[in-house]
């Protein structure tokens, strides 16, 4: 039977059902992953950012727009990793448009849809094409052009995930990394399988899960309950910061850090995870450290939500970025300005080099990389070698700057000892003799080795 | 108007032939390692400099005293009795005891011998900051100045005097108290140097982190450069704990940017050399007062 409007409680279930399929795949959109390296999340972070809409969101409330609402503020908290973050402001820009309407109509879905593209554009200060925005954009580019032509959802539906996939399997051609490891964008894979699950529901086909429904909604602001439980001393600047691995979560903790937020590589933080830290600090300023690449749009979208004029990001990258602003730290400063431009004053300077298992075989950037041998990279691959120590000693040779180096922080991983990070030392120094070499015990779980080379 | 002698102590910092060349006489500080006692001399004629800074470069603790009461009755009496009044220009007392040791013992010497001045002043710097105030004192002395002229001139300049200073290692100082800054300042990170001044009560005070090796000259000069006033009419003063390349590489980027009169190399003695460790390098210059003061210890 033919679907011609939607209610709220319609749309919920579609909503769950895109869930419930995205989630069946997760696994399959992690693997679309650029670099052959234990990294990807995509598909983790895109299903428990939608959850969290899902969770925020009341099954029966039959006014389209009210439902929309609640589940767009959801997925803003739980948004985690740079595709949930532009999957949320995808969700809140479609909020947005059907915000005043009790029931939608195929054409008020396509005009949202088109509200949705663009405040997912709007939402990354550099929007590149090949990845979800471009699915976002191009999926409704039939329909768009005449939004009144679709009598039901059925046949809308059934042309945005026609669309949908079209554009997808186009992106390698937009983007030559994907097209180099050979795989699509998994930001847009994610969005694909949240429509065809959608689809699905509007042709009964429903997946079967309780999930949702036996996890409490969690209580999304709680600031009183929070300082009460920490009972922290007021200070005039707190630092927040994301990291992973004990030995680093502990490592940041005793330099100073007042709330650490366990995430990273392959356990994105969610926006309210941030929003939580800030209400647990008491501070007259905020600095944040997302110490990741994919956490950046997470935590500035977290300060957005929480106060932007107290929430200071510095986008470090990494968590050897965050060690290096960290040792810049001089609480002595009188204005939070002053602090940041210390923190920051050597980041430009700063290489993070990892060494960690290559998870397939592949040929990146001239280099041979063979599934399990440690791969040694940057931003890209420069190393591989079965043996971790060369390929350590691959990745710094392989360094156009190597000679203006002065420092390298060795972070070593759950599966390296003390012993084998000293030996490592050691080999640094006999080739760069001239070279401050330090240790610290990280116990990351994916990566052997992190260097804060600067 | 009666000659009077200056007097300074173990962390001036000056050489055998500085000394005799301006006149001055110091009280020694003693240093112990390894069980035994020594009198901290600047001739290094117990250990020699190499031998010292090695010792420590090698784990041995030295710890340090101040000026022993006995050494300021012996200096304080033997020049009174032969008709001199005594300048001492002391160790900044926020580093040594010496100067707030000195003053009963002053004060008892005049007693017993009426007539005579025993002026202690305390420099508030040390090694080659705390030399330059003697020098200076000693000049005016050769012009006729008196004790009390000399003394009040010397604390009202003391503080324009300005150190700048690294240390290889943050620990020796750490270990004896002998440098302001929180710990957070420092923590557990690699390849940070501290940039350490004496502030305005004379305590050491890690004033910036400076990374990596090679920024830490450039940077010294730099300061020096920003903050020396009318450096064609003064000397560059420089002093080290057995690192002289180091010492005189910053001499020449200092002096190839800015114009110093001439400059001075000297090497740290055995009392602020146990305290600062091997490789520190600490240049003094004079600037405008300075204002800042550190915090806790």
């Amino acid at each position: 039977m033919a679907t011609s409007v939607l209610t709220g409680r319609d749309l919920y279930s579609l909503f769950t059902n895109g869930y419930r399929n995205l989630k069946q795949n997760a696994a399959i959109v992690d693997a679309l992953n650029v670099f052959p390296i234990p990294d990807g999340d995509t598909g983790k972070n895109m299903s428990m950012t939608w959850l969290g809409g899902i969770e925020n969101a009341d099954k029966e409330e039959e006014n389209a727009g009210v439902m929309a609402k609640a589940f767009s503020k959801g997925t803003l908290l739980s948004a985690r990793g740079n595709s949930g973050v532009i999957l949320s402001q995808f969700v809140r820009g479609f909020s947005t448009g059907i915000r005043e309407l009790e029931k939608v109509t195929p054409a008020d879905f396509v005009l949202a849809m088109q509200s949705a593209s663009k405040k997912a554009y709007s939402s990354v200060s550099v929007p590149t094409e090949g990845t979800m925005l471009t699915v976002m954009r191009e999926c409704i580019e039939t329909s768009e052009k005449e939004p009144e032509r679709y009598e039901d959802f059925d046949s809308l539906l059934k042309e945005i995930v026609v669309e949908m996939k079209k554009s997808l399997l186009n992106t390698p051609n937009l983007l030559p990394c994907l097209a180099e490891a050979g795989v699509v964008d998994s930001g847009g894979a994610g969005l694909l399988y949240l429509f065809e699950g959608m689809q699905m529901a509007l042709n009964g086909e429903f997946i079967e899960s309780d999930e949702e429904n036996t996890e409490t909604p969690e209580e999304f602001f709680t600031p009183d309950s929070l300082r009460k439980a920490n009972m922290k001393k007021h200070v005039k600047y707190a630092i927040v910061a994301a990291a992973s691995g004990e030995g680093m979560i502990e490592y940041f903790k005793n330099e100073g850090v007042l709330a650490v937020i366990d995430g990273g590589q392959t356990n994105n933080p969610s926006a309210k995870a941030f929003v939580d830290a800030f209400y647990s600090v008491d501070a007259d300023e905020i600095i944040v450290l997302p110490n990741d690449g994919n956490i950046i749009l997470t935590a500035k979208q977290a300060a957005k939500i929480y106060n932007p004029e107290k929430v200071h990001v510095i986008e470090t990258k990494s968590m050897a970025e965050g060690y290096s602003a960290m040792s810049m730290v001089d609480y002595s400063l009188p204005t939070v300005e002053a602090l940041i431009e210390e923190m920051t004053h050597y980041l430009p300077n700063v290489t993070t080099g990892y060494v960690t298992t290559a998870t397939r075989d592949a040929s990146i950037n001239g280099v041979d990389v063979k599934e399990g041998a440690y791969v040694g990279l940057t931003d890209d691959i420069l190393s591989c070698n079965t043996d971790k120590f060369e390929a350590a000693m691959e990745l710094f040779a392989a360094l156009p700057d190597m000679d203006d180096k002065q420092v390298i922080t060795v972070f070593y991983g759950k599966d390296v000892t003390e012993e084998e990070a000293l030996h490592l030392g050691d080999l640094i120094l006999e080739k760069y003799p001239l070279i401050e070499v330090g240790y610290i015990n990280g116990a990351m779980e994916v990566y052997s080795f992190m260097f804060a080379i600067e | 108007m009666a000659s009077f002698v200056i007097l300074v102590d173990s962390t001036a910092d000056m050489s055998p032939e500085m000394l005799e060349k301006y006149d001055i006489d110091y009280c020694p500080m003693n240093y112990t390692m390894e069980g035994k006692e020594y009198p901290a001399l600047l001739d290094w004629s117990v250990h020699s400099s190499k031998e010292f800074y090695d010792f420590m470069r090698n784990g041995v603790v030295i710890k340090t005293t101040q000026v022993p009461v006995p050494v300021f009755e012996e200096k304080f009496h033997k020049y009174v009795s032969t008709g001199h009044d005594v300048l001492y220009i002391s160790c900044s007392s926020a580093l040594s005891g010496s100067y707030n040791a000195s003053l009963p013992i002053a004060k008892d010497v005049m007693e017993l011998n009426p007539g005579h001045t025993i002026r202690c002043v305390d420099s508030r710097i040390s090694s080659l900051g705390q030399a330059n105030l003697a020098i200076v004192a000693a000049a005016m002395r050769d012009e006729g100045a008196d004790v009390n002229e000399v003394a009040d001139y010397i604390e009202s300049i003391r503080l324009t005097r300005h150190q700048y200073a690294t240390v290889d290692n943050l620990e020796y100082l750490k270990r004896c108290g002998r440098v302001s800054a929180t710990s957070a300042f420092f923590g557990n990170f690699f390849g940070i140097h501290p940039l350490i001044i004496s502030d305005r009560i004379g305590q050491n005070y890690a004033i910036r982190k400076i990374k990596g090796a090679k920024n830490v000259l450039p940077e010294l000069a730099a300061e020096i450069k920003k903050n020396a006033v009318n450096p064609e009419s003064q000397t560059l003063y420089i002093s080290h704990a057995d690192n002289e390349d180091q010492a005189m590489a910053l001499r020449d980027m200092v002096m190839a940017e800015t114009p110093f009169k001439n400059s001075v190399i000297s090497i740290i003695g055995p009392i602020v050399g146990a305290s600062v460790g091997p490789g520190t390098i600490s240049a003094y210059i004079i600037g405008e007062e300075v204002t800042v003061q550190g915090g806790e210890s």
